[in-house]
């Protein structure tokens, strides 16, 4: 480490704030912990504002080290594929009431629908118990960042469906209305029902959670 | 902790049984669909012998034998109706659809509920000529097919 330099952190006239040819600027290299991972000066014009300043000398600074990669938490992990199973799984639920409701019940409407239940049920029942379990242990878990991002992507990607589906019907009871749209209003309303209960309830539950943490 | 997760539980588990009931009924309709995708590929088959045969003879055949086919599925039936007309069945033990639920969603999602203008293949009126559709219901679908017969149309004795 070069403890001969030091950090230059007073505001600096404005004549002297001019860039320097790289020529003349000593850069160094720095890691995200801020070691020095070059014993010999290097040229790096990404990083103006550490040139001249050794990693002792920042980390006794008042400059805040800002995390350069981002990495989910092992349980963030577990909460994405839950996320993955919990979306598809919604999905082919959602498919298979509305099939059911506007009575197709053939192979070719059923078969896509039900093997994605039979995969992402399975899976998302599993995650969920093994990390509500373990939510329930440690109730730090539910603060993890990690989690919390996949859960308010859970509520934003629900709130977004739930949102335009609704937006759909007004819009096919507008058509109804102007005779562009001659199918049945009934089975409509059960399909945007279906979205409603399955979609929306998704978005309910992950909504109270999210409010009942903040208590 | 066991209580609060026995809710959890039970949800789950009430899924876990409806998708076992849904995979027990898809499971149950191959078979069907799969007698359905067999018949369909027969009767293409055999339309296009017979399509054949009276383009080239002109007359309807006294039987599917005459034109090589002998042993037809027991779903597809033919019987000659007179010289220049026959009656083609094709049995179906389900209905085929075009119903799909991601486009249903979808055109919910994206305001797209209005009519479209679809071909209605139910509406197929050209009896001249044997046409399999992949459209169908349960049950017979039966077409009545007249020969055409240019003659009729155009005298070519002058």
């Amino acid at each position: 480490m070069n403890n001969e330099q030091q950090p230059d952190l007073k505001p600096v006239p404005p004549d002297e704030g001019r860039l320097e040819p790289l020529s003349n600027v000593n850069h160094k290299v720095f890691t995200s912990d801020f070691t020095d991972t070059t014993s010999q000066a290097q040229d790096v014009s990404v990083i103006p504002n550490l040139a001249n300043t050794s990693a002792q000398d920042l980390s006794s600074s008042d400059v805040i080290p800002l995390p350069v990669v981002k990495v989910l938490s092992p349980a963030g992990v577990e909460y994405v594929f839950m996320t993955v199973a919990l979306l598809t799984g919604e999905f082919g639920l959602g498919s298979v009431f509305i099939a059911l409701f506007n009575s197709k019940t053939s192979f070719s409407v059923l078969a896509y629908p039900a093997s994605l239940l039979i995969v992402a049920i399975p899976v998302f029942a599993w995650l969920f118990l093994r990390l509500k379990k373990g939510e329930l242990l440690n109730v730090g878990r539910r603060f993890d960042a990690s989690k919390r991002r996949s859960t308010q992507f859970i509520q934003i990607f629900n709130f977004v469906i739930t949102f335009f589906t609704t937006i759909g019907f007004v819009a096919a009871i507008f058509s109804k209305m102007a005779g562009q749209y001659s199918g049945s209003m009934a089975k409509l309303f059960l399909d945007v029902l279906v979205v409603w209960a399955v979609s929306g309830g998704v978005l309910v539950y992950y909504w109270l959670d999210e409010h009942k943490k903040r208590i | 902790m066991h209580s609060s997760l026995t809710k959890y539980k039970i949800g789950l588990g009430v899924i876990g049984l409806f998708t076992v009931v849904i995979t027990i009924w898809a499971v149950t309709q191959a078979s069907a669909t799969k007698q359905d995708n067999n018949t369909y590929n027969s009767a293409n088959n055999i339309s296009g012998k017979l399509n054949n045969y009276t383009d080239v003879h002109d007359i309807a055949p006294y039987s599917l034998a005459s034109i090589g086919i002998y042993n037809p599925p027991s779903t597809i039936t033919y019987s000659r109706l007179s010289n220049r007309s026959y009656r083609f069945c094709v049995n179906y033990k389900t209905s085929s659809t075009d119903f799909s639920v991601s486009s249903t969603e979808s055109n919910l999602l994206t305001s797209n509920v209005g009519d479209s203008n679809s071909y209605d293949s139910s509406n197929y009126s050209n009896n001249s000529y044997l046409y399999i559709d992949t459209n169908h219901h349960k049950g017979n679908n039966c077409q009545v097919v007249d020969l055409y017969n240019y003659n009729d149309q155009y005298d070519y004795s002058n």
